[in-house]
């Protein structure tokens, strides 16, 4: 039963994490909620279905089919995170205005909120295929169904609440400096999801690592830990980066807060 | 400006992945140049099999890692930035190196206290110019 909640626990908290920031930078922001649910909804769906196509995508491209996937489905992520922020750089003051004086939903392009919702639901979708996968698996086994579905249970609870507890924490942020945050906190995101994607385009042999290791801080958090894996969704933490992961978190960054900063002027 | 940038950002995104994936339909087609040395790793109810493996330093290989196993396994490493899922009695493909001499471990994802150690030391190389 343990095993089965850390497991689920686990990728529970890495797709939580990165929803909660998706809701809390979306504060304010009319119909949010329900654009955000049904991301959540259409990951749940999407992950089951992957998960029955596990099979078929994995054995593809003569067996590396899951990475070039995953690579893909990470890089339109942050494809989406990158429009919605610069979307949010050049209407985020107005909106922060609004949202002071009138002290109400401000409503917002469908696009930009299109964006978000594809981007929780890939999250979800990627997060919750390997749990679909993971608990097919043992129940296929047969042995302890019943507690390894408490398991989960208690995996899916527990990741769940950290997810709203960051989602807490960024309701706390000031007004004045509530978008400029949370729009930090996407940038970072996105640039952790490229730097996950090129270590797939490496694994796929479609990309070369550059350098195998810049540096290794796994003594002083390992990627194994709770914080390492936590900051590994927040902000791409690896303490044994590749040149290629290096490059692909930079570029992130550079791109979309280049563009941001040109959509405010 | 704004709608104008965000547009260059998603096709920039979209163009970069259509070519890796172009690159990689390419790849199946016409295959990638010489053949990468095989390996193979399997999971068995046992755990993986075998638990150590030993590599070449120095170059690039491909390694099979096949699941014989009645349920799904994920290989995963991070030391050597792998995770890969595998199907019950599926089998995939690995690609590792060129690696540094050195004790890499590896574990599966879904059933954490099944690991293994991928060694890799200088000496295997000696006969590669």
């Amino acid at each position: 039963m343990l095993a089965s909640a850390l497991i689920v626990f686990r990728e529970v908290l890495e797709a939580a994490l990165v929803v909660a920031v998706i809701l809390g930078a979306t504060k304010g922001l009319g119909g949010r909620r329900s654009w955000i649910a049904w991301g959540v909804a259409v990951g749940v769906l999407g992950a089951v279905v992957v998960a029955a196509l596990m099979g078929r995508i994995s054995e593809s491209l003569s067996g590396a089919g899951q990475p070039v996937f995953e690579a893909a489905v990470l890089l339109s992520a942050v494809a989406m995170l990158g429009w919605h922020n610069v979307w949010m750089a050049r209407h985020g003051r107005r909106m922060a205005d609004d949202l002071k004086r009138l002290g109400r939903e401000v409503g917002v392009g469908r696009k930009s909120m299109a964006a978000l919702f594809a981007a929780a639901a890939v999250a979800v979708m990627r997060e919750g295929s390997e749990i679909v996968l993971f608990l097919y698996g043992v129940s296929a086994s047969g042995v302890g169904r019943g507690s390894i579905a408490l398991g989960g249970l208690l995996g899916l609870a527990a990741g769940a609440a950290a997810g709203f507890a960051l989602y807490l924490g960024l309701m706390k942020i000031p007004v004045r400096y509530f978008f400029r945050v949370t729009g930090w906190m996407l940038l970072l995101l996105a640039a952790g999801m490229a730097s996950q994607a090129a270590a797939f385009l490496n694994q796929a042999d479609l990309l070369p690592a550059i350098s195998d290791r810049l540096w290794d801080t796994s003594w002083l958090l390992s990627a194994d830990s709770l914080a390492g894996s936590v900051l590994k969704t927040l902000i791409g933490y690896t303490p044994n980066p590749t040149g290629l992961q290096l490059l692909f978190y930079a570029a992130t960054l550079l791109v979309i807060g280049g563009l941001m900063t040109l959509a405010q002027a | 400006m704004g709608h104008g940038a965000a547009r260059i950002t998603a096709l920039t995104l979209i163009i970069y992945a259509a070519s890796v994936g172009g690159a990689t339909r390419a790849r199946a087609l016409f295959g990638g140049g010489e053949p990468l040395p095989l390996f193979t790793l399997d999971v068995t109810d046992a755990g993986f099999s075998p638990k150590t493996l030993t590599l070449p330093a120095g170059q690039k290989i491909k390694l099979l890692v096949a699941n014989r196993t009645s349920g799904p396994v994920e290989f995963e490493s991070f030391s050597l930035h792998r995770e890969q899922i595998v199907v019950a009695g599926g089998k995939i493909a690995v690609f590792l190196g060129p690696l540094k001499p050195g004790r890499y471990d590896f574990f599966d994802d879904f059933h954490r206290d099944s690991a293994g150690t991928i060694a890799v030391s200088s000496s295997t190389s000696a006969g590669k110019p």
